[in-house]
């Protein structure tokens, strides 16, 4: 069995699609997946955001693949953090990107745990596979 | 046999085919097919039955989808 370690360290929609893919991709060859979440990333794994990036385009550029993403069925990001809290992908959130934010545990989606660089670097030397958003 | 007729995308459709390979009582086989407009399915389907011991038995097209046949092994 192999293991994925994520680290998502920008809060494009982007990143954390590609990141949340890969997680599930993992999960479903059985891999333990270790998904951490740091900088501006930390927003998205709040209640209040629960997965709504930007997409960094201009407004009718943004409007037309949100449109695109509805009409292929592409599932939101949201949906897809759900999925993956679901199917065992572990979320750690660094703290010091919450408090920046003003946030605190509570804050954080049910199952998101609180880590710091140490945690990180331990999973991550213990990989097969670290992938850095 | 089982048709999972879907129009998501991969990760969505081999989680799907995860659940369903996970809901089987060992031992068993069962057949099933899989119906996808998306191209990159068929082939994420044979390496996901390579790395967990079920067999990919092929696809073939139906108008704009791909038609995937899996044995699920449990």
């Amino acid at each position: 069995m192999g293991k994925l370690t994520i680290l998502l360290a920008d809060n494009s929609m982007d990143k954390l699609y590609h990141g949340l893919v890969l997680a599930l991709d993992a999960r479903s060859l059985d891999w333990t997946v270790k998904f951490f979440v740091t900088s501006q990333a930390v927003l998205l794994f709040t209640k209040k955001f629960k997965g709504r990036a930007k997409l960094r385009l201009g407004f009718l550029a943004r409007l037309f693949v949100s449109t695109q993403m509805k009409r292929i069925g592409i599932p939101d990001a949201e949906e897809l953090i759900e999925e993956a809290i679901k199917e065992g992908v572990e979320f750690f959130v660094d703290e010091v990107g919450l408090k920046i934010a003003r946030l605190s545990k509570e804050d954080l989606l049910d199952s998101v745990k609180l880590s710091g660089g140490i945690t990180y670097l331990k999973e991550a030397q213990d990989s097969d596979v670290v992938v850095t958003l | 046999m089982k048709v999972l007729e879907t129009s998501e995308v991969c990760p969505v459709v081999i989680l799907k085919v995860m659940r369903l390979w996970r809901s089987l009582t060992p031992p068993s086989e069962e057949e099933i097919i899989v119906k996808s407009p998306w191209e990159a399915v068929a082939q994420e389907l044979e390496k996901w039955c390579n790395e967990t011991g079920n067999e990919f038995l092929g696809y073939s097209r139906d108008g704009n989808k791909l038609v995937i046949k899996l044995r699920l092994k449990r």
